[in-house]
């Protein structure tokens, strides 16, 4: 990579970190699986940093390799790990409680994989329907019918999942 | 506020732990997988093996277009319309570890006699239906994960440290009553361990290690395959299954350690394969848009790609048969496909769980297929308790 392109990567990349790895530790449970998808992730980034740019919406590029690390990588160990029964890794207290965070947390664990993933791309990352469904390999039609459905479970999931740790398994 | 809207806020509301990723990092990390790539190019050397004598593998040489129009004669054929399914399959679970409420059946050897898993961390073997719990890896490590069994009941796995503020992994092989940690690659603090045939090979993959191979004989030794940026699936004659970029072409990597692209779709290059069995291979190769994919199997001995653009989900399990696992659906339940294309639904354990399994939600049921036998007669995964927690199913036919 030039220089120039580096620089480029530097400046995206210090901006946009804390979002990714928040995505990927909703999506993953984990805090070491979110650095792996994370770092992962960087690394195809600087690859192909100048197809990236050229893509326009370099957002909506990297969202899409972030996602489809987790989704592609279903088949490697990490992603056997069954974590409903763990304890979810504390973190800096934010503007929420710990027992709210930790009950959306565990609602988020109990959603099927695909599930999960568009009410992150969708409400974290902000995508659009139709770029969620480019990132998830789908239908606009399938986007909404599962955003439909995790939505709808997350409201069940959150009247019913108490405020401790047993969460369902990241799958 | 909308419900999106809640739903939005409190997404981002969720404070993360510390991530050990930086920016600094992340530039030296890409710097080092460049060079890494450009000594590898360098040194590679281009086989040219465009077809052998009837039987043998057809392939394209690496570094050549992956297009199936510049082979030799390696064929593509789209999946036929599948016949009428009917019902074959029977599921039950398999015993676990009292009071495990989160259980899981991820590997069995080709023969079917061992089925291994994992309950909370604690790595299980089932040797005939006979369940043991394995031994802990080292003192810290508590959480095994189980990738692969091989027919002598070679166990693989990782087994990492639960505490945030430890970053490592640990690659292990259990054979006989034995835990042996394997050597770990220089250049990766976390790796993968992903596959174990027949001769004790164990496949890996690092972040900055690409492909890495073990064998049980001298598991202190790990020496890194050039030709692939990823690979796991792994034959019993230790031929290599994988990718070259991000799924920009799907390759293998032969038994004396040349590298080969595979058939691509004319007009639609890319793919990846995930499992090897024998002479077949599969994965997904893109799909009739730009962003979607369909599953894909590969025979290896003639070439031939057959792509099935009725199943929407890559495939991760293959049979000595062609037999494989994908679903109809983006994140629909799993599906049996036999080597002839026909697609045939896979059982919950129960009858009334049928119903539930519709709804592929968390009021329903997920199941789950990890693996298959060579004869493709019995698959292993898991299926979710609606009220939270999964049971280690076995499917039998």
């Amino acid at each position: 990579m030039k220089p120039v392109d580096e620089q480029e990567y530097v400046d995206y990349v210090s901006v946009r970190l804390p979002k990714l790895h928040q995505a990927a530790y909703l999506l993953t449970g984990d805090g070491h699986r979110a650095d792996d998808i994370v770092q992962a992730t960087l690394a195809g980034l600087y690859r192909y940093w100048a197809k990236a740019r050229a893509a326009g919406n370099i957002d909506g590029y990297v969202h899409r390799m972030l996602v489809r690390k987790f989704l592609d990588e279903q088949r490697l160990a990490w992603s056997r790990v069954l974590l409903g029964w763990r304890a979810p890794d504390r973190a800096a207290p934010s503007a929420g409680s710990v027992e709210e965070q930790d009950r959306v947390q565990a609602a988020l664990r109990r959603l099927p994989r695909g599930q999960r993933a568009v009410l992150v791309l969708r409400f974290l990352c902000d995508q659009s329907v139709e770029d969620t469904a480019v990132t998830l390999r789908c239908s606009t039609g399938n986007v909404k019918s599962q955003t439909a459905r995790a939505l709808e479970a997350m409201r069940a999931l959150l009247a019913e999942v108490p405020a401790e740790v047993d969460a369902g398994s990241i799958s | 506020m909308t419900e999106e809207q809640k739903i939005s806020v409190l997404l981002k509301d969720i404070s993360v732990p510390l991530s050990r990723v930086t920016v600094d990092r992340a530039v030296q990390n890409g710097r080092r997988d460049e060079r890494r790539r450009r000594a590898a190019a360098t040194g590679a050397v281009v086989v040219v093996i465009a077809v052998l004598t009837v039987g043998a593998k057809v392939l394209l040489p690496a570094g050549q277009p992956g297009n199936v129009a510049a082979s030799a004669s390696p064929s593509v054929s789209p999946s036929p319309s599948p016949t009428k399914p009917k019902p074959m399959w029977t599921a039950e679970s398999l015993p676990v570890p009292g009071g495990a409420k989160y259980a899981e059946a991820t590997a069995i050897d080709p023969t079917g006699r061992y089925i291994a898993g994992g309950a909370m961390g604690t790595a299980l073997l089932w040797d005939n239906g006979s369940l043991k719990e394995l031994p802990p890896v080292a003192d810290g490590f508590d959480q095994l994960t189980v990738t692969g069994v091989n027919a002598s009941g070679m166990v693989i796995g990782i087994a990492e440290n639960p505490r945030p503020d430890v970053e490592d992994s640990k690659g292990w092989v259990y054979h006989n009553g034995v835990m042996t940690v394997l050597a770990k690659p220089k250049a990766d603090v976390r790796y993968q361990v992903i596959a174990i045939n027949a001769r004790g090979d164990i496949l890996g993959w690092g972040q900055h290690s690409g492909v890495l191979l073990w064998n049980v004989a001298d598991p202190g030794t790990v020496r890194q395959v050039p030709g692939l940026d990823s690979a796991s699936g792994l034959g019993d004659d230790g031929t290599i299954g994988g990718n070259v970029g991000d799924g920009d072409h799907p390759g293998i990597i032969d038994p004396a350690g040349n590298s080969h692209r595979v058939a691509e779709l004319p007009g639609r290059p890319g793919g990846k394969i995930f499992a090897i069995n024998g002479d077949w291979a599969a994965g997904w190769v893109p799909g009739d848009t730009s962003s979607n994919l369909v599953a894909a199997r590969w025979n290896l001995r003639t070439g031939e790609l057959r792509s099935y653009p009725e199943l929407a989900e890559a495939v991760n399990v293959v049979s000595g048969t062609g037999a494989l696992v994908s679903a109809r659906a983006v994140f629909g339940p799993p599906v049996f496909v036999a080597p002839d294309g026909q697609i045939i639904d896979l059982p919950p354990l129960s009858a009334a769980g049928a119903e539930q399994l519709a709804s592929h939600g968390p009021g329903g049921i997920q199941l789950r297929v990890n693996a298959i036998s060579a004869d493709a007669r019995i698959l292993v995964g898991s299926q979710t308790r609606p009220g939270g927690g999964t049971v280690p199913v076995v499917w039998h036919r």
